[in-house]
């Protein structure tokens, strides 16, 4: 079959530096494509660079093929027809690729206004087609409502919407599905096989998360660098995967097997909370109890109250009834939380965050220097951390700062909301190891707070799963996973890619 | 990040404005210098000459004196008020952005409450209860100010007080009064000092209109705004008496506004220049 696209020797320098060397790929009509690698590796510039818009003062080299046509070689003008019509684009962050001004229906509108110069009523009977085929609930009128008030995963919808209006041959997905739950995520997936399946449509995702996108793609190109460094079709994974992507497939998965129930003492027991946000039940009758050495791993999608429980443990809030019962007075509880970035004040040394805690300790300098220094050796930082800023380091460590501020007074019980999410898969489970060992080594008792089943898998001795803030399936984490008992947590199970990838088939839990 | 600030020829066209400004109002007060007040009727109306570089007024005073002794009415009378509102507006606005409760509601239902009360209104009250004179434009600009700084601080305290590393400052014990001094103020900050500096080029206007109208500074001491109002019966016979301290007191106000701007500029990212 002809190449409907074919990219070779693609180069990008900019400022002097080389971001994209020499790059090659094919994609045939129907077939679904993965540019996977870590963020600063050059997959979106690759994507940005196929539909000519490079960032600015880049200058590509190279061979773009798009249906026969160079597409390098082209105008603005021409590129502009190409866009939108021939070629469909799907943005990671669907509130900031529409207007808040306009109706997600005027969205669609327009584009098809502008490429086929058709009156407004036949353009909307379009739009309403393109919002069928993706799949956009029916008993939303898109004409009447803004982009503010549908959810992520509706304006997702929406936005493929936009892109598949009117039948590009190929849709450039970045990142479409990282901002959104694990069920959200499946759903688009389909979509996407079906629009493949169906009307033929070339899909380049872009995406970090091997592991999802791996259940959608036919073939999969690994970047590093600028450099496609290895290639597989998707049924060649599960047979024999290059070394790179078997490597990175391992570390997405940061543990095999969850770790066992722990018969320690009970350090925090909480009776009935209930809280109430904005008219709504944020938390409903739950109750639990939290055990030395323990880490409770509370799981759900967004908005199942699972961050307001956070909030309630750490005393942040308070509960509307209920209370918490800490078996040791004075109980010190910390957190972690998802945004390394926004966790530490920008204008503040990570040393200075790592020391803040000590604030109400009257400790001579050199006494601060050696707990903030023996902190930072903790989390695996080296001593010069602690005169670098926030902006100066990765996000990885600077999930580890905040890790380090937390534990620096030896807390009893470590929250942590969602704490690698924001982190790329090869990061997540760097810090899952760090935070596991910490509470071997301490007894530390967690609560883990997470929307990712296999993430939960890994670290958490014993499970809640939360929807509509309540606690709907409770137990030992192998069990609960292995045999779902509420049909909300098998939803999940389901949905998951981590747990049900064919490569990582779970291996026989222990016990 | 500097570099763009520096980069930015606004901000260098204000800065030597103002500093030109600066220089004039304290040149004006060397003991040396002659008394611009000096009163010598013989001599008045007098043509621009060696002698006196603008001329001289009805009076027979020397406009250039009175222009640059004006200069230092001005910026008094500025520097004070945006001092008096400043020093109350911020921590009022910091305080009322720690937490949702009365206190802040009252405070800015208060500042609300200034807010409706025009600055000459104030004036014209100060004047019928001390008298005027110059303290008399400083507490009444600078009440006015004092709402303008609690809001703006307010505002942008608020979206500082939610961010996670203030949560984790709390989770370790810290009372709020630390919190804010230690996060958010110096976070603040660079919001502060772009209000202060346009807010020193509202008090020069602010000044100006309230000597105009009798309200400000007291005669025999130069102001620019009274300057303008004597001018007003001779404006057919010798205009640059209304053109000279009207041409300063533009001056000045796009002074602080160039410098106001480009600083905003460089404390608001999305304003900011990429790359």
């Amino acid at each position: 079959m002809t190449a409907l696209l074919d990219i070779s020797g693609l180069s990008l320098t900019m400022k002097g530096k080389r971001l994209l060397d020499d790059l090659k790929l094919r994609l045939e009509p129907g077939k679904i494509m993965g540019l996977v690698g870590a963020s600063g590796s050059g997959k979106s510039l690759t994507a940005r660079s196929i539909i000519g818009l490079p960032p600015q003062g880049a200058h590509v080299i190279g061979n773009v093929l798009f249906n026969g046509r160079s597409l390098l070689t082209l105008s603005d003008d021409e590129l502009c027809q190409l866009r939108g019509r021939d070629i469909g684009i799907v943005f990671q962050d669907s509130s900031a690729a529409f207007d808040p001004l306009m109706t997600i229906g005027d969205h669609i509108v327009e584009p098809i206004q502008v490429h086929l110069g058709v009156d407004r009523s036949a353009a909307v009977v379009m739009a309403k087609q393109a919002l069928d085929r993706a799949e956009f609930p029916a008993d939303i009128d898109a004409f009447r409502r803004y982009p503010h008030e549908i959810s992520g995963g509706q304006r997702q919808r929406a936005m493929i919407a936009v892109a598949i209006a009117l039948s590009p041959k190929l849709l450039l997905a970045d990142e479409p599905t990282t901002a959104l739950d694990v069920t959200t995520e499946a759903s688009i997936f389909n979509l996407f096989r079906k629009l493949a399946r169906e009307e033929g449509m070339a899909i380049i995702v872009v995406s970090h998360d091997l592991p999802a996108i791996a259940m959608l793609t036919d073939h999969i190109a690994l970047i590093e660098s600028g450099r496609i460094v290895e290639e597989a079709t998707t049924s060649d994974l599960m047979a024999d995967a290059p070394p790179r992507l078997a490597a990175l497939f391992a570390s997405s998965q940061p543990h095999d097997a969850s770790p066992a129930r722990v018969d320690g003492d009970i350090i925090l027991r909480t009776n009935h909370l209930s809280f109430v946000y904005r008219h709504k039940k944020a938390l409903d009758d739950v109750s639990f109890s939290l055990r030395y050495g323990e880490c409770l791993g509370i799981v759900g999608q967004s908005g199942s109250g699972k961050s307001t429980l956070a909030r309630v443990i750490t005393g942040l809030a308070t509960p509307l009834i209920g209370n918490l019962e800490p078996v040791k007075q004075p109980c010190r509880i910390q957190m972690v939380f998802q945004d390394p970035m926004g966790s530490l004040n920008p204008r503040w040394t990570l040393g200075q965050s790592i020391a803040e805690p000590l604030h109400s300790e009257r400790l001579d300098p050199s006494t601060k220097i050696q707990r903030v220094l023996s902190a930072l050796q903790e989390v695996g930082l080296d001593a010069d951390f602690a005169h670098r800023y926030p902006h100066q380091v990765s996000g990885g460590q600077a999930q580890r700062a905040a890790i380090a501020r937390a534990i620096i007074n030896r807390p009893d019980i470590l929250v942590l909301d969602e704490p690698v999410s924001a982190l790329d898969i090869g990061v997540r489970s760097q810090i899952l190891d760090l935070l596991d060992d910490l509470r071997r080594r301490y007894g530390l008792a967690m609560v883990f707070i997470t929307h990712d089943l296999g993430v939960a898998r890994g670290i958490a001795n014993h499970l809640l799963v939360m929807q509509q803030g309540r606690v709907v399936e409770e137990g030992a984490t192998a069990t609960v996973l292995a045999d779902p008992k509420h049909t909300y947590t098998r939803a999940l199970v389901e949905a998951s890619p981590a747990l049900n990838h064919k490569v990582f088939a779970p291996r026989p839990l222990e016990g | 990040m500097s570099q763009s600030l520096f980069q930015t020829r606004g901000l260098w066209i204000g800065a030597i404005i103002i500093f030109t400004l600066l220089m004039i109002a304290l040149f004006s007060l060397l003991p040396g210098m002659p008394d611009p007040t000096l009163i010598r009727v013989a001599e008045k109306l007098r043509s621009p000459s060696i002698e006196h570089w603008l001329g001289t007024d009805q009076l027979g005073r020397d406009l250039l004196g009175l222009t640059m002794r004006g200069a230092s009415a001005s910026l008094l009378v500025a520097i004070g008020a945006v001092t008096l509102g400043a020093g109350i507006g911020v921590p009022l606005g910091l305080m009322a952005s720690a937490h949702e409760n009365w206190l802040s509601q009252a405070i800015m239902r208060a500042n609300d409450f200034i807010f409706a009360f025009p600055a000459l209104v104030i004036a014209i009250l100060l004047h019928d209860t001390v008298g005027a004179g110059i303290q008399n434009a400083i507490l009444a600009i600078g009440i006015f100010n004092i709402p303008v700084f609690a809001r703006v601080v307010f505002n942008k305290a608020q979206s500082i007080w939610t961010l996670d590393f203030i949560q984790a400052a709390r989770l370790i014990g810290r009372r709020d009064i630390n919190i804010a001094l230690l996060h958010v103020l110096p976070l603040a900050l660079g919001t502060i000092i772009v209000q202060i500096t346009i807010q020193l080029g509202l008090g020069i206007l602010a000044e100006a209109g309230l000597s105009y109208v009798g309200l400000g500074v007291t005669p025999p001491t130069p102001s620019w705004g009274r300057m303008l109002n004597e001018a007003q019966t001779l404006i057919g016979l010798a205009p640059r008496l209304a053109i000279v301290p009207g041409l300063a007191i533009a001056l000045a106000v796009l002074g602080f506004t160039l410098l106001g701007d480009a600083l905003s500029e460089w404390v608001d990212p999305r304003k900011r220049n990429g790359g």
